[in-house]
């Protein structure tokens, strides 16, 4: 199949397209909601047209004007160019199926809806202009620009300390960008325009160089605006706060992808665009991986919230991905980008079964939960099935992540590889815990009323079950893509 | 000497003297002709400076003043911000006196910002200054009889005042120290000459004079007090308008009549930008009134303005001088419309504070998404003009030189503490509740239209911005080939 003109701006832009539509659709709710499934559905059937389109052809690239003689911002030589390959394809697909999970999701939201659903669908065209950007200023914009809908559908519909988290993670990932913009600004002086793939070629010829700061400088910039949004330990407080106190849909969207964008800008820029830094502090962050990987686990256990702690384990998981990257081989970089989209669909999954939990249940404090399966037997299920997913259970899609991180990252790092292959022991003991405390035991007293699933929420969680059968399964057909790119940018096989 | 070349001003002159003879004669005058047919003739004249303009620099009388496609540009946004200020203030103008007065100082005062914009030489750039102060200084002070304003008003006479004479004593010492007051003259008189007390001290008073019209930090004081003193459509104007007229000034000057000194004085610039955008963004942080608020954020802005200055001794002044042009439009449409919105809540409520907007969203959606969006583009967010400007101003600094890295990394940060605050204002109006019995905020129709004109033009300067910076890039480039 071959891609259209358009066809990666029609992506990008559908949702913000559903949420003018969400504007002046009135006040009927339902209708609301309507529009912005039908968008994010569309939103779907194109990425998957998008995706055949790839892996028959190759990557997608789009742009209007050129650099240097038609840019788009003349006199800073920036240009409007996206591009799909491979390591964007299924972020980007991973993004707009999440979409529509959300939508699904948030059917129980039954205040400001119009409004509610405005912020969903700008918050996703955000994120998917991150990963298809490319060009380094649009990349920087629509990083920015993300977080914006994510204020305030924590700020407004979310529960807790919703206004503190929300601020608290604008703040954060802002500290980061600043440092990002700056790193932004330096590449474009070595460069001459915003071209990334112009950076990545200097990169990887060992040509780039930077005045003044030197690309150390540069490179530790970007890191830590990556590593706040993955969010590596100790940037990590933002996200149990955001997490627990977002609603339902924005907790799968802001485990799902958003904390993608993070591990995407480090193995686009960080891995790509300096590699001769990265091997320099790649034994750093090999440390800190192991110390997230380990101390998400070990916090995990302490959580009383069922939100917080599915936001720990993803520190933990996050880890993971933090430990494939910096081991730099080209296995451990697949796994590592394996591991971002199995985490997307188990953690949003997980986040999506806590959130019906919680509407039916109205906490989420796990010692007043238990033996809730009896009553909720599809959410319980699932949540088990969630709950395999998430500890490595072969034959789903996190085991395949997983062991491809470990066995790629081994040769380079035996010992802090086998301590990181702890935090799995650790998260078995900690998945099996909260399902035994959640849903088994005697059922109590005020639970005999709590209902199962809505069908909005059994398609759902259906969404995100298929996925993580499907490339557990045949991991290749994941693996395979991200590994066209990665391989590109780590260099060998 | 070609007299066709002033019909601008002509024109513009001709109009405020017509408003003034009306007001005179009629003693009952039409407000709605005042105000729709001043600003509708004002949009008129604007289209005319644009359409006329033929791209070729004209010096009438020996180069005192410059037609060239930089005036063109600095006259077509005077003259817009000008009727925009006026339409503006249609509902306040019915409540004075004399709204013939009023509506024709403001042109006058657009009169004396197109001279400062167009002046080759100290003396025209001097009178063209006083022109528009003066004008401002009664503007400012129009409600004279409330206490705040009477006392702004006299702390914006006298400390003006005292800037004029700072500025006119720096003048002073260029003619002594050139024997010229032509900047292309001043400029061959001044690279003949090494760095000496006489010349430290023209350039100290000439800074201290334009630093104090333009509120650079540490001559920023009359700001804050001025600005809330001020009736609001004349704060909206001051800090649109005014500012920018400071700016079309100091450009000119800094990059023609004193390129030579321009690497020996940058560091002046560079201090005077970073002290103003951290004490301007930090202290508006602290700032209950929102008018305040806003005099401390544009005190901010005149920082990131002061770079592009800073760089002007760079080989290549013309990205910074765009950089500047696109920036000072765009800061100036992005704050029309935050004191746009703030006029039509005050105008009904008669409150002006960052609480009173509490639950705007709810009283009125429309003026809530319309200061959001004023606001993310001063902030400086993606996709709003302010975005654009900000991003190409940085840029082209940073590129100027190493020595302005750190700087522009200080700007970054004041950008986002900038942000802190906006994004307080607009939690207020989106999450905080209306308080009790708070109405609903009717808008008239002339200022919906006002501001939605404006809310889609920033909005449109952020997704495509290559009209306006190619245009401010040829009137940079304007500048430089006629010196």
């Amino acid at each position: 199949m071959q891609a259209f003109d358009g066809l990666i701006t029609l992506i990008v832009f559908l949702p913000v397209i559903g949420a003018a539509a969400v504007a002046i659709a009135g006040r009927e709710q339902m209708l609301v909601r309507r529009i912005a499934l039908g968008a994010m559905i569309l939103d779907l059937l194109l990425a998957t047209y998008a995706w055949l389109s790839y892996s028959a052809n190759g990557p997608i690239v789009e742009q209007l004007g050129q650099y240097g003689t038609d840019p788009w911002i003349p006199g800073v030589n920036a240009s409007y160019l996206l591009n799909i390959d491979g390591l964007s394809m299924p972020l980007v697909f991973l993004t707009v199926l999440l979409g529509v999970v959300a939508v699904l999701g948030s059917w129980h939201v039954k205040e400001r809806v119009r409004e509610y659903h405005v912020w969903l669908l700008l918050l996703l065209t955000g994120v998917q202009g991150v990963f298809v950007a490319g060009d380094l200023l649009l990349f920087f914009l629509f990083w920015e620009v993300e977080l914006v809908p994510m204020y305030f559908l924590i700020a407004m519909w979310g529960s807790g300390h919703r206004e503190y988290s929300a601020m608290k993670f604008v703040l954060y990932t802002l500290f980061g960008s600043a440092f990002m913009l700056v790193g932004v600004l330096a590449l474009r002086f070595a460069i001459g325009s915003f071209d990334m793939s112009a950076m990545t070629l200097a990169g990887q010829e060992d040509t780039l160089r930077v005045a003044f700061l030197g690309l150390d400088a540069i490179f530790l910039m970007f890191l830590a605006a990556f590593a706040i949004k993955l969010p590596v330990w100790p940037l990590h407080t933002w996200l149990p706060d955001a997490h627990t106190d977002a609603p339902t849909a924005v907790s799968v969207l802001l485990a799902g992808v958003l904390l993608k964008m993070g591990g995407y800008g480090l193995i686009r820029i960080n891995v790509g665009m300096f590699p001769g830094e990265m091997e320099q502090w790649a034994p750093l962050l090999v440390i800190l991986s192991v110390v997230s990987v380990l101390y998400g686990a070990a916090v995990v256990f302490r959580q009383t919230d069922l939100k917080r702690l599915v936001a720990y384990s993803s520190v933990s998981h996050m880890g993971l991905v933090l430990l494939g990257v910096a081991s730099l081989g080209a296995v451990s970089v697949t796994g590592a980008a394996l591991q971002m989209f199995a985490h997307g669909t188990i953690t949003g999954l997980l986040f999506l079964v806590v959130g019906i939990i919680y509407e039916n249940a109205h906490t989420r404090h796990i010692p007043d939960l238990g033996g809730l399966i009896s009553r909720m037997p599809v959410v319980g299920a699932v949540f088990v099935f969630a709950g395999l997913a998430s500890l490595g259970l072969p034959l789903l899609s996190g085991f395949a992540a997983e062991l491809m991180v470990f066995l790629g990252s081994f040769d380079a790092y035996p010992w802090q590889t086998a301590f990181a292959v702890l935090g799995i022991v650790l998260t078995a003991g900690y998945i099996l815990w909260t399902v035994e405390r959640v849903l088994l035991g005697p059922l109590k007293e005020r639970w005999q009323s709590v209902k199962d699933a809505s069908p909005a929420d059994f398609v759902a969680m259906a969404l995100l079950v298929l996925p993580i059968i499907i490339v557990g399964v045949y991991p290749a057909l994941v693996a395979d893509v991200f590994r066209d790119t990665v391989t590109l940018l780590v260099g060998g096989g | 000497m070609n007299w066709a070349l002033l019909l601008p001003g002509y024109l513009v002159t001709g109009l405020a003297f017509g408003a003034f003879t009306l007001d005179l004669i009629v003693p009952r005058l039409s407000r709605t002709v005042l105000v729709y047919g001043g600003a509708a003739v004002m949009a008129a004249i604007a289209v005319f400076i644009i359409l006329s303009s033929d791209g070729e620099s004209s010096r009438f009388a020996g180069g005192i003043l410059i037609f060239d496609t930089y005036s063109v540009f600095f006259f077509a946004v005077f003259v817009i911000l000008a009727a925009v200020t006026i339409l503006g203030s249609s509902q306040f103008v019915s409540a004075i006196d004399s709204p013939g007065e009023f509506v024709a100082l403001l042109m006058m005062s657009a009169v004396g910002a197109m001279g400062m914009a167009a002046a080759g030489e100290l003396i025209t750039a001097y009178i063209s200054l006083e022109l528009l102060s003066f004008s401002l200084y009664i503007l400012a002070s129009y409600t004279w009889k409330e206490r705040r304003t009477n006392e702004a008003g006299m702390k914006y006479i006298l400390l003006g005042a005292i800037a004029s004479a700072f500025l006119l004593l720096g003048i002073t010492y260029i003619y002594g120290l050139t024997g010229d007051t032509r900047y292309d003259q001043v400029a061959s008189g001044l690279s003949a000459l090494s760095p000496s007390p006489g010349l430290i001290i023209a350039l100290a008073m000439l800074t201290a004079g334009l630093g104090f019209k333009v509120a650079a930090v540490p001559f920023h004081m009359w700001t804050p007090d001025v600005y809330e003193g001020a009736p609001i459509p004349i704060t909206a104007y001051l800090a649109a308008a005014s500012k920018a007229a400071g700016f079309a000034l100091l450009i000119r000057l800094v990059a023609v009549a004193l390129e030579p000194v321009a690497l020996f004085w940058d560091w002046v610039f560079i201090l005077l930008a970073v002290l103003s955008m951290m004490l301007g963004n930090l202290v508006a942080i602290l700032q209950s009134n929102l008018k305040r608020l806003m005099a401390y954020s544009s005190i901010g802005q005149v920082g990131y303005l002061l770079l592009g200055i800073a760089a002007l001794g760079a080989d290549d002044p013309t990205k910074p001088i765009a950089g500047m042009l696109l920036h000072s439009v765009s800061y100036a449409a992005s704050t029309m419309v935050a004191f746009m919105v703030l006029l039509a809540v005050w105008q009904q409520t008669g409150k002006e504070g960052v609480r009173d907007m509490a639950g705007l969203a709810r009283r009125n959606p429309f003026l809530a998404l319309a200061l959001t969006g004023a606001l993310f583009s001063l902030a400086g967010f993606p996709f709003f003009v302010g975005f654009v400007s900000k991003f190409y101003l940085f840029t082209v600094v940073a590129t100027a030189g190493a020595r302005f890295l750190v700087p522009v990394g200080i700007a970054i940060f004041a950008s986002l503490i900038s942000l802190y605050y906006y994004l307080n204002i607009v939690r207020q109006m989106y999450i905080e509740q209306p308080e009790d019995g708070a109405e609903a905020i009717r808008v008239s129709r002339t200022m919906w239209l006002l501001i939605l004109g404006l809310l889609l033009a920033i909005v449109a300067g952020g997704l495509y911005v290559r009209p306006l910076a190619e245009a401010a890039e040829s009137a940079a480039a304007s500048i430089l080939a006629g010196a």
